[in-house]
């Protein structure tokens, strides 16, 4: 990987970070840094001070790690028992928090690092939790001040110290040689783990979480062959330690799926047995519900996980796909290599554990779109077996009664149009990546409008799945952003969008509508549709379209454009 | 205690310490690969956790507590540390000179 594909980063902490960057920079693909570490131990002057250095080139992810006692004056007086004061804590935790603030402004994340203390200090001992100086009781108080000072800065992220430095043990963890000989804060284990945290951090923060999970059956869900033993006799729950664990894993999946993660199941197996274990067994926590489709038969698996993703519209690169064989493993990973095929235990009791271990899921934020994802699927289902029964394409269109709901970008709906921005591919013109903070910033700039898309029919809400935007230019207007989700194409709301930016474009007093496609390896599609079904003039050069304000846009037959209200921003 | 067992656990350390080091900063996992700068690659925090890293092998596998941060290793450190042959050797005499055999066989 060249020096320029890499990601400029910048390590700003009170201790030797360099072994730290040196692990950031040698990880492995996708998470490729190059790491600049601000001077040591200035951390106040390194966060509000850009005209260091270490400010050039702008780092696009800062990760900020102190220790407690550098940075709060009176932390450090607590470790010397020498009466700190606990509102003093948390006014300089406020302090601190102004200054990731201002260096919040200078890049795209920050990660700020809970504070931790070595395993070996006992502070007040017995006491420790009693006293409102104990270290312990005063060390979580400055976390959860420090949490609830940055809950809404949207481009910072707190990561936990204290998980990195309790999974090695205390002993690893602190080595007092390190401190004393080269003023390192922690072990190498710690870093590697800190290491992987962060290259997930921003993968997670950049809008490439994984979003579906494949699920194996057999000794995967559940313990036992159902084809063999029958959905009575497979190992789920009860009082054996093999059938909990399963059941537990269940319980961790659920979670998952709770969070918006769409499970799915590819499995060698007879369907209407395996389907009749999943709705007929006591135990089994996951139902048909839980998911968003199956490929359940003797065909080769990563063709079946292939068909699984294309019938979700989604890509390969987010998928995630879990098997107890190591042999499907790893046929999936040599036919599919964009699929995340982690290694996983022999051991089923601690199947559990390495599915928490997991960071691909990690989104930076958790909307209501997510929670209701999956019903989302399952009310798609009952769309298209609709649309098999009914008589033409446009007779099932109308008979959906589609609602489009408008809305400008608001604070509310901000991470979801953040959300949603960063993670469309295919029906996208221009794919521009912006965090929330970035697109508020361009929305306050003149001549810019952005607007959500609600899109709802009789069989539910489909959620936000829609935004545009359109910047002045002159006598015309641009369509900068055309995103639609991939759950709502070819339902008439694209051409629902481009009825209501007409009319926008009327309102701003412009004359034409132009947009430039901007081609990427995915949105083929968005291409597509401006070609055939936009209502716009292709320009000479392929890739550019205009259509005049003068020409009457309506909304699509059946489909009905709702303005909201102007909510309060 | 045999000074190739000790050389094995430097050399073990080493690729572990290659984890941490730019491409062009790696050194050779071999017996006469140069350690300390300007003839080997390591800077001060490089032996820095060279030391913990072959510390923590030698209490891992060999059964024996070894520290490498004491005045006679430090103070002679150009030499101690010069390449993969004179930290075995100067391990081998530390262990020998406090007697302790450890638990490894030889």
């Amino acid at each position: 990987m060249s020096e320029a594909s890499r990601l400029p980063a910048l390590l700003i902490s009170d201790f030797n970070a360099q072994n730290l960057a040196a692990l950031l920079n040698n990880l492995p693909e996708p998470s490729r840094f190059a790491v600049q570490v601000a001077p040591y131990g200035q951390v106040m002057q390194a966060l509000t001070d850009p005209t260091l250095d270490c400010w050039q080139p702008a780092p696009q992810a800062v990760l900020v790690w102190t220790r407690p006692q550098s940075v709060l004056p009176d932390f450090l007086r607590a470790l010397e028992y020498a009466r700190p004061s606990p509102e003093a804590v948390l006014a300089q935790v406020d302090a601190f928090c102004d200054a990731i603030r201002s260096a919040s402004s200078r890049t795209r994340w920050v990660f700020v690092v809970t504070w931790t203390l070595p395993g070996h200090e006992r502070g007040l001992g017995l006491i420790d939790w009693k006293s409102e100086t104990g270290l312990a009781r005063l060390l979580a108080q400055a976390n959860l001040r420090l949490a609830e000072d940055l809950q809404s800065v949207p481009n910072v992220f707190v990561l936990d110290g204290e998980r990195w430095a309790a999974q090695p043990g205390a002993e690893h963890a602190h080595n007092p040689k390190l401190w004393y000989l080269g003023k390192i804060g922690f072990g190498a284990q710690v870093f590697q783990l800190a290491a992987q945290d962060f290259g997930a951090a921003v993968q997670a923060a950049s809008g490439q979480a994984r979003k579906l999970l494949i699920l194996d059956l057999d000794d995967t869900l559940w313990g036992g062959i159902v084809g063999d033993v029958g959905w009575e006799g497979i190992r789920l729950g009860g009082h054996d330690a093999i059938g909990e664990a399963f059941l537990d894993f269940q319980a961790g999946l659920k979670a998952l799926k709770n969070r918006g993660v769409l499970l799915g199941i590819v499995s060698k197996n007879d369907e209407q047995l395996a389907l009749e274990a999943i709705r007929r067994h006591p135990e089994m926590l996951l139902r048909q519900e839980d998911f968003a489709g199956w490929r359940i038969n003797w065909e080769d698996k990563a063709a079946n996980v292939q068909a699984l993703v294309a019938d979700l519209n989604l890509g390969l690169q987010s998928t995630v796909f879990i098997d107890d064989n190591p042999i499907e493993r790893s046929r999936v990973r040599q036919a599919l290599p964009e699929v995340w095929v982690p290694d996983w235990p022999e051991d089923k009791l601690h199947f559990r554990r390495a599915l928490q271990s997991l960071s691909c899921f990690d989104t930076p934020s958790l909307t209501e779109e997510d929670r209701e994802r999956t019903s989302l699927y399952v009310t798609e289902r009952q769309r298209a077996s609709a649309r098999e029964q009914a008589q033409s394409f446009e007779d099932w269109l109308r008979s959906l009664e589609t609602r489009v709901i408008v809305e400008p970008l608001t604070s509310v709906n901000l991470p979801r149009t953040a959300q949603l921005l960063n993670k469309t591919n295919q029906m996208n013109l221009a794919t521009r990546r912006l965090t929330e903070a970035e697109l508020q910033a361009w929305v306050s700039l003149p001549g810019k409008h952005m607007w959500t898309y609600r899109v709802q029919d009789r069989f539910g809400d489909s959620g936000l799945t829609g935004i545009a935007s359109l910047q002045a230019e002159g006598a015309s207007v641009r369509v900068v952003d055309f995103v639609l989700s991939c759950r709502v194409m070819g339902r008439r709301v694209e051409e629902t969008i481009l009825s209501h930016l007409a009319q926008a474009a009327k309102e701003l007093g412009a004359r034409w509508i132009d947009a430039t496609y901007l081609p990427t390896p995915k949105n083929g599609v968005c291409l597509s549709f401006w070609v055939e079904r936009s209502g716009f003039e292709r320009l000479p050069g392929g890739s550019s379209f205009r259509r005049s304000v003068d020409r009457p846009f309506p909304t699509p037959e059946g489909v009905e454009l709702v303005l909201a209200a102007q909510p309060t921003p | 205690m045999n000074l190739d067992l000790i050389t094995q656990q430097i050399l073990d350390a080493i690729r572990d310490l290659n984890d941490q080091l730019p491409p062009d900063g790696r050194i050779e996992p071999s017996p006469d690969a140069a350690l300390l700068a300007p003839e080997g690659k390591l800077d001060s925090l490089g032996v820095v956790n060279l030391i913990l890293l072959v510390e923590e092998r030698m209490a891992n596998r060999l059964s024996t507590e070894l520290s490498l941060t004491d005045d006679r290793t430090l103070s002679q450190s150009q030499a101690v540390f010069r390449d993969v042959t004179s930290l075995a050797t100067h391990i081998q005499l530390l262990i020998e000179s406090r007697g302790n055999l450890g638990g490894a066989a030889e």
